[in-house]
């Protein structure tokens, strides 16, 4: 799994593939630190459309970004996940705390 | 290391063995060893060399090749096998170069130096190899740290696995009513399943799903598990016990710790499941020809993530009328292990593996399909399967008749039956008393009845025989109290399994708009001396209860459940009425142990019997 960062103005992107696990943890983790301490950026997309499965430690990383983000005052959006990964989302109702595009 | 001269470990002085017939020679090196400040032992020959090591601790061997007797590369090859480390071993020969090299290294020499010797050469291999040597040292100790440390955490993980196996209880899972199948990854699982009943004999089981898994995971559900039973026990109801787990994990585990989860409660009277499914795949209700007849989605966050202002415990709840059915559990680790593709068709995998099956054979399809799916490939997450039997009359009163084992006889009671009134005439002396008042919002929000259970047992050493008993009927008061006073709901509905959701739906709805209102809750203990007894007084503010219809209506109209609890009250207690238009209920329990105790155990006998014949 590669973890790619895109800063347009305001919005972060970070851009995920393949499987979304606990293996990416640490470098999940750097990727949105790095994104939450810049000021200038004050929403944060997490790009899914080539991420193949997730995991609930992957989802537990998405709780933890939540987090993070709101303490930082900054918003988390869920962008393009696939149908599997949708259909994982959903059974952890994550609808109900993040903004799934 | 803190470079105390006599603490073993980098060698800064060496104890250097020099093996040379010739003396001269000999002399030169132990001269120029000792100038460096190295210790020196020497040796005329390959066998005096080979005993000087195995007398004492050496720590580098400079070595002539040509010597009578046992010569340099024969005495290297014995060294080499001695050693029980790294022994830096330097040749020094005047034999021809090339050929002596290479001899040398195949003996088992580390550096090679020609004659005369080169005393600066000599040197900076001596400090080039007392750097190794310092280095490999470093890394056996660490190394044996290594080893010594993974002993230590396999003693420590067999400890911790023996521990979690006792807290987990799954060996005393052993209610009827349900069958279970639980492989982790790992030693230690992160998929978690209990089983208990409430004092009013509602069977709750969970089957929860700590994220990752292994140790943390299990670690992580350990605790749900222990609450998940004693808040069963207290009688709790489900959706209250979702929301104290919840509120639990919440507070002591970080943000990307949760726990997935299905609870279920089964009222094996009305044939009535309540589910609170929280990031599982669905719990699915098989028909009596193991065909899905509904399922359970999940509806909520898993436990763990949100406050508990904003946890929702609603549950779903559906009769499954006189049919025998099954509901089927699964943890994700299952329905994915049967197929990566996704949940949705890993769920129908399953369910068609099961279709027409029931029981045991239907867990053991299941297992089938699973080894064939997984195909002695290593499963990535732990698996998880419950399946609940879901009884009809027939199923019950089998199990009753023939003793299976099956059904669970009624709660023990612990007061006698209604013949009499209290002996009349004697003193009667206030054990304890206290009253409680809720309003709206405890109303909303409070399970009342286990609260007011703990209170009772923090004064009540007779509690355990009195629980079950003070459970149905508090229940039961309470109930009818909030329904009719306060909700006004219309208990006709109770007479057909579809009537009987909508009136829990609306229960739900209505409960949670309630914005005014009262229940008054009063407990007193009274002894004469003779007999003990606990009056229980149950009001409401709201509106007119027709108690007198209730009392009269025969248990069997309609869906049996409904008249079936205040007919219940009725039996347990010595009295049973109402005052203030059936808004406020008197009930008063007989203690069992009500005898004198001066009295010996037959004539207590005798004083209950006469009691009951009055």
């Amino acid at each position: 799994m590669d973890i790619n960062t895109n800063i347009d103005g305001q919005m972060a992107t970070i851009y995920m593939n393949g499987r979304f696990d606990f293996n990416v943890h640490r470098s999940f983790k750097e990727a949105y630190d790095e994104l939450l301490a810049q000021p200038g950026i004050t929403s944060l997309e997490v790009n899914l459309a080539q991420v193949d499965y997730l995991d609930s430690s992957a989802l537990g990383m998405l709780l933890l970004l939540r987090e993070r983000a709101q303490l930082a005052g900054k918003t988390v959006v869920l962008r393009q996940p696939n149908s599997v990964v949708t259909q994982i989302l959903d059974i952890a109702n994550f609808g109900k705390l993040f903004t799934i595009q | 290391m803190n470079g105390t001269p006599d603490i073993p470990g980098p060698p800064t002085s060496l104890t250097v063995l020099v093996a040379d017939d010739n003396r001269a020679n000999r002399a030169l090196l132990t001269g120029f060893l000792k100038k460096l400040g190295h210790r020196v032992l020497e040796a005329e020959s390959g066998e005096q060399a080979i005993a000087l090591f195995q007398q004492q601790a050496t720590d580098m061997v400079l070595m002539d090749i040509d010597m009578p007797g046992m010569g340099g590369y024969e005495a290297v090859r014995e060294l080499r096998r001695l050693a029980t480390e790294w022994l830096p071993i330097i040749f020094i020969s005047a034999l021809g170069e090339s050929e002596s090299i290479v001899r040398s290294i195949e003996s088992g020499g580390d550096e090679y130096l020609g004659k005369p010797v080169d005393l600066k050469l000599l040197r900076a291999k001596i400090v080039s190899l007392q750097h190794r040597l310092l280095l490999t040292r470093q890394l056996a100790q660490q190394n044996q740290l290594l080893l010594d440390y993974q002993a230590k955490n396999r003693e420590e993980q067999a400890a911790a696995q023996e521990f979690m196996r006792h807290m987990s209880e799954l060996d005393k899972i052993n209610d009827p009513r349900v069958q279970y199948y639980l492989r982790p990854t790992e030693d230690f699982s992160g998929d978690l399943i209990a089983v208990a009943r409430t004092p009013g004999n509602q069977l709750h089981v969970m089957l929860g799903d700590s994220t990752g898994h292994g140790l943390t995971a299990a670690l992580a559900g350990m605790p749900v598990l222990q609450l998940f039973r004693s808040l069963t026990a207290k009688g709790f109801s489900i959706g209250g016990v979702a929301a104290e787990i919840n509120n639990r994990i919440k507070r002591y585990m970080p943000a990307n710790r949760y726990v997935a989860a299905i609870l279920l409660s089964l009222d094996e009277e009305s044939r009535m499941l309540s589910v609170w499914n929280g990031g599982c795949p669905p719990a699915v209700l098989l028909n009596p020809d193991g065909i899905p007849a509904y399922q359970f989605d999940s509806k909520h966050l898993p436990l763990g993530i949100v406050g508990a202002e904003q946890f929702d415990s609603d549950v779903e709840r559906y009769c499954y009328g006189n049919h025998h059915c099954q509901l089927l559990m699964t943890s994700d680790g299952a329905v994915d292990a049967v197929e990566h593709a996704g949940m949705l068709q890993g769920m129908v995998s399953l369910l068609n593996a099961a279709r027409g099956k029931r029981g045991a054979m239907l867990l053991l399809a299941l297992l089938q399909l699973l080894g064939e799916k997984l195909g002695g490939e290593p499963q990535m997450d732990d698996i998880a399967m419950i399946l609940v039997d879901c009884p009809d009359d027939n199923a019950i009163s089998e199990a009753l008749a023939g003793g299976v084992g099956g059904m669970r006889p009624r709660p023990q009671t612990t007061v006698a039956r209604p013949a009499g009134q209290n002996h009349q005439g004697d003193e009667t002396a206030l054990a304890w008393q206290f009253s409680l008042t809720l309003t709206a919002p405890q109303l909303r929000n409070a399970d009342i009845v286990p609260m007011v259970l703990d209170v009772v047992k923090g004064i009540e050493s007779e509690f355990p025989q009195l629980s079950s008993t003070l459970f149905l009927v508090l229940s039961e008061l309470v109930n009818n109290a909030l329904e009719h006073g306060l909700l006004q709901l219309d208990s006709s509905l109770k007479h057909d399994p579809e009537g009987m959701e909508r009136y829990f739906e609306e229960r739900t709805a209505r409960l949670k708009k309630l914005a005014a209102g009262e229940i008054r809750i009063k407990l007193s203990k009274e002894d004469d001396g003779q007999q003990s007894l606990l009056k229980v007084t149950v009001a409401n503010d709201g509106a007119e209860f027709d108690y007198r219809a209730a009392l009269a209506a025969s248990p069997d109209g309609g869906l049996r459940r409904h008249g079936r609890g205040i007919q219940l009250v009725r039996n347990l207690s010595t009295r049973f009425d109402y005052d203030d238009n059936g808004r406020k209920a008197n009930v008063c329990l007989l203690l069992k142990d009500a005898a004198p105790s001066a009295d010996s155990a037959g004539q207590q006998r005798n004083t209950q019997q006469e009691f009951f014949d009055e």
